[in-house]
């Protein structure tokens, strides 16, 4: 038994760092989107924060953000080789669609000029016909 | 030789166990796209053992409005350099506590984005030290090294690439936090750089009485509930009780505050990947509202300083 427990903590401990280094390449992956085709030039700079959840055919990840009126933003997603896995959608605060990717062939990134400061809910998911479950990432950059 | 065994062992049965595959608890995704490179095999119970590996707390994401947006609207109203308005990088050594620590490496990241902003490099790079310091005493690895410091001194004459030298700092603090489950700890750096930002603009208002910043202070409703949400949700041993009463006594000012909303349908330029919001909003203060709201941010921020 003690010999099982030792050799599931060892599996655990390695499939956490494995996911754990899947989750780190992709952040990298996701950074460097933000300063992609930046017509005007200029780089997105990234909010600081990362939004990284694992997700499967039954999770999505769902956070809530407050973009500034005259600020124009990106939003950039991955979740592995591939740049069309995640399918991402953008609601107002009366879960109104606003945007989705899903209409864009996936596109891993989009830029949001925002005209008045709102609510919006950021909904990230696997596109399952391409992947079914892993580490996704989410990174928001805004444009002084 | 039975050491070595013991040890070899592990690695052979889950080579086995990732090359097999299949199974009731597996799933196993072939990806022809990816030439057969991008193949995971997950099992139900190393789903549920990186649970704590999300940047989630409670299935929850968050986010808090960063304080570089805050400040940039406030550079673009008032001019001038206010050195008043920041706080002592040399403070540093007085913070002893975990909470103290987390929240001021927030309250400097902010102050480190004025300075920038203001192109006053050599308030910057004080704050960026200071940062450093904290950042080891909170444990959180390589995020504020010193190649992020020489690549920020580098970069002195170019605003823009401080900022996201900064951010970049910034983001690796957080990831590394939220990997290691210390969401408290990036909370209470999210909420620090937050309130600082907020500080800011309670100042300039007073001396510009600029209606922009007014309503960008109005705006910070959703934040303010967000960060009462999570140190709320991290309060087991009551470390954070005072700040967030301190902090729901500023809610109820908010609660006070009209907001008006109307969808209007969005633009997408499919070409440049870009899509305009163009819904219409509105914030409505009273005048008395704001002076309260003021007046509490402002001794929020004091008290934490201290």
């Amino acid at each position: 038994m003690k010999k099982f427990i030792s050799l599931t903590t060892v599996f655990l401990a390695l499939s956490s760092f494995s996911f754990g280094q899947e989750c780190d390449s992709m952040v990298n992956i996701c950074y460097k989107q933000l300063s992609l085709d930046s017509k005007s030039g200029k780089t997105f700079i990234s909010d600081g924060q990362v939004y990284q959840a694992f997700v499967d055919a039954e999770t999505s990840a769902e956070f809530k953000v407050t973009l500034y009126g005259g600020s124009t933003y990106r939003i950039a997603t991955t979740a592995g080789v591939g740049d069309d896995y995640v399918i991402f959608n953008v609601y107002d605060q009366d879960h109104t669609l606003l945007f989705s990717n899903s209409g864009q062939d996936n596109h891993p990134y989009w830029d949001f000029k925002i005209d008045n400061t709102l609510d919006v809910y950021i909904e990230a998911y696997l596109d399952l016909d391409k992947k079914v479950s892993g580490c996704l990432v989410v990174l928001i950059g805004f444009q002084k | 030789m039975n050491f070595l065994f013991k040890l070899i062992l592990p690695f052979f049965l889950i080579l086995l166990v990732v090359s097999c595959g299949g199974g009731g608890n597996e799933i196993i995704v072939g990806d022809d796209s990816t030439g057969g490179n991008e193949i995971n095999v997950i099992s139900d119970n190393v789903l549920d053992s990186n649970g704590a590996m999300q940047g989630a707390i409670n299935g929850k994401m968050f986010s808090i409005p960063s304080p570089i947006l805050m400040i940039t609207l406030i550079k673009s109203k008032v001019k001038t350099f206010d050195e008043k308005v920041l706080t002592d990088p040399e403070a540093v050594a007085n913070f002893t506590t975990t909470f103290k620590r987390a929240i001021n490496m927030g309250v400097y990241g902010a102050d480190l984005g004025y300075a920038t902003m203001y192109e006053n490099n050599t308030k910057a790079v004080s704050y960026l030290s200071s940062i450093e310091k904290l950042s080891d005493e909170l444990g959180i690895a390589g995020a504020f090294n010193q190649t992020l410091l020489e690549r920020f001194i580098e970069n002195g004459n170019n605003p823009d690439s401080m900022l996201i030298i900064m951010s970049e700092g910034y983001r690796e603090g957080d990831k590394f936090l939220k990997d290691n489950e210390k969401h408290d700890v990036a909370t209470l750096i999210l909420a620090g750089g937050w309130i600082e930002s907020l500080y800011f603009a309670a100042v300039s208002y007073e001396t510009s009485k600029n209606q922009e910043i007014a309503n960008r202070i109005g705006e910070q409703k959703t934040g303010l509930k967000t960060i009462i949400e999570l140190l709320t949700d991290y309060n087991s041993d009551e470390y954070y009780s005072t700040l967030i009463t301190d902090l729901q006594g500023l809610e109820v000012e908010f609660e006070k505050i009209k907001y008006n909303y109307q969808y209007i349908e969005p633009m997408t330029d499919a070409a440049n990947h870009k899509t305009t919001i163009k819904s219409k909003t509105s914030v409505v203060i009273d005048a008395k509202v704001l002076s309260s709201i003021i007046a509490k941010i402002k001794t929020i921020r004091n008290s934490l300083i201290g």
